[in-house]
């Protein structure tokens, strides 16, 4: 399915992060790493908090940017509430991770993570700006589960372990529930639609 | 020799005492208030007991709004802000299920007795 593959930066991330540690059993990546060999190689590059904090950034603004396409698009009036919590939720994280790094005096660096991220991310809306009505609000909380999945899975595996400032691990262990909120909003409305 | 009232005096006084006692309230439990803290997406504690006239109050410690709102309608918290809180009377006896409208997983529960 096209959405699956679309946020495999994020996913590459926490793949980069297992690599480079002493975690073994990574047979199951080795088809993704084979279809984006470029982005394998930069997600397996140590990641700094500078890096991290950019990361965070581009995540947190991605679901921002799809949460206003879906107050445009949906017509589900439960897809636009939900895409209204993204939008003030991640807009929400967003500033206490810029608060934070700026207190830090942590200028956030993009990496090639980071920039794959982010143009993987203008492709699905491009996607999603095709489509419309039932199709568009099914095609976009489908995107939203894959999307807090990668999130979760790379926050877990890639972002938290690399964290080096105390205060950023911890803000990074303070929003993970919400990350973990939104997939099951997410997936309990994916779930109605799909009924 | 006429044995004492003192005795019966003293009943029908305290008798005269405790009734109007009872018709001030001075008896009564007096309302009490209680906390529930919002952090981490979770509503702690998750469940509370509390009697008639007692108010609740909900915390937000999270970076983000959360309502508690109850899911047949007896109250509602309305949007808290990051650090807001809010409070409300229960006024009838009964268990209440609430949650976060805006993160459904958010669920707990006032039992008023």
């Amino acid at each position: 399915m096209r959405f699956t593959t679309l946020y495999l930066g994020l996913v590459l991330v926490a793949a980069g992060a297992c690599a480079s540690g002493s975690m073994e059993g990574s047979d199951t990546m080795s088809s993704s790493k084979a279809t984006v060999p470029q982005a394998q190689q930069s997600a397996s590059a140590p990641l700094t908090d500078a890096n991290i904090a950019a990361i965070v950034v581009a995540a947190n603004s991605i679901d921002v940017e799809n949460g206003k396409l879906a107050i445009e698009r949906a017509t589900d009036a439960e897809i636009r509430k939900f895409a209204h919590t993204m939008i003030t939720d991640h807009t929400g994280v967003n500033k206490a991770a810029v608060d934070l790094v700026t207190r830090l005096k942590v200028t956030p660096v993009e990496s090639p993570t980071s920039r794959a991220l982010v143009a993987s991310a203008n492709e699905t809306r491009a996607s999603l700006g095709t489509r419309s009505g039932l199709d568009f609000d099914r095609a976009y909380i489908a995107n939203e589960v894959t999307y807090h999945r990668a999130v979760l899975s790379a926050v877990d595996d890639a972002l938290i372990p690399s964290a080096q400032n105390p205060e950023l691990r911890s803000l990074l262990v303070s929003v993970r529930p919400a990350f973990v909120a939104h997939l099951e909003h997410a997936e309990s409305l994916q779930q109605r639609l799909a009924n | 020799m006429r044995r004492s009232p003192a005795p019966r005096a003293i009943a029908r006084g305290a008798t005269v005492a405790l009734a109007l006692v009872i018709l001030s309230g001075a008896g009564r439990t007096k309302p009490r208030s209680h906390v529930v803290n919002i952090a981490g997406f979770q509503f702690a504690p998750a469940q509370i007991t509390v009697a008639v006239g007692d108010t609740v109050t909900w915390s937000n410690h999270d970076i983000v709004p959360h309502t508690a709102t109850a899911m047949d309608g007896a109250w509602d918290s309305g949007t808290l802000e990051g650090t807001a809180r809010r409070s409300v009377v229960v006024r009838a006896k009964g268990k209440v299920d609430y949650r976060c409208t805006l993160h459904p997983s958010m669920m707990g529960t006032v039992v008023v007795r």
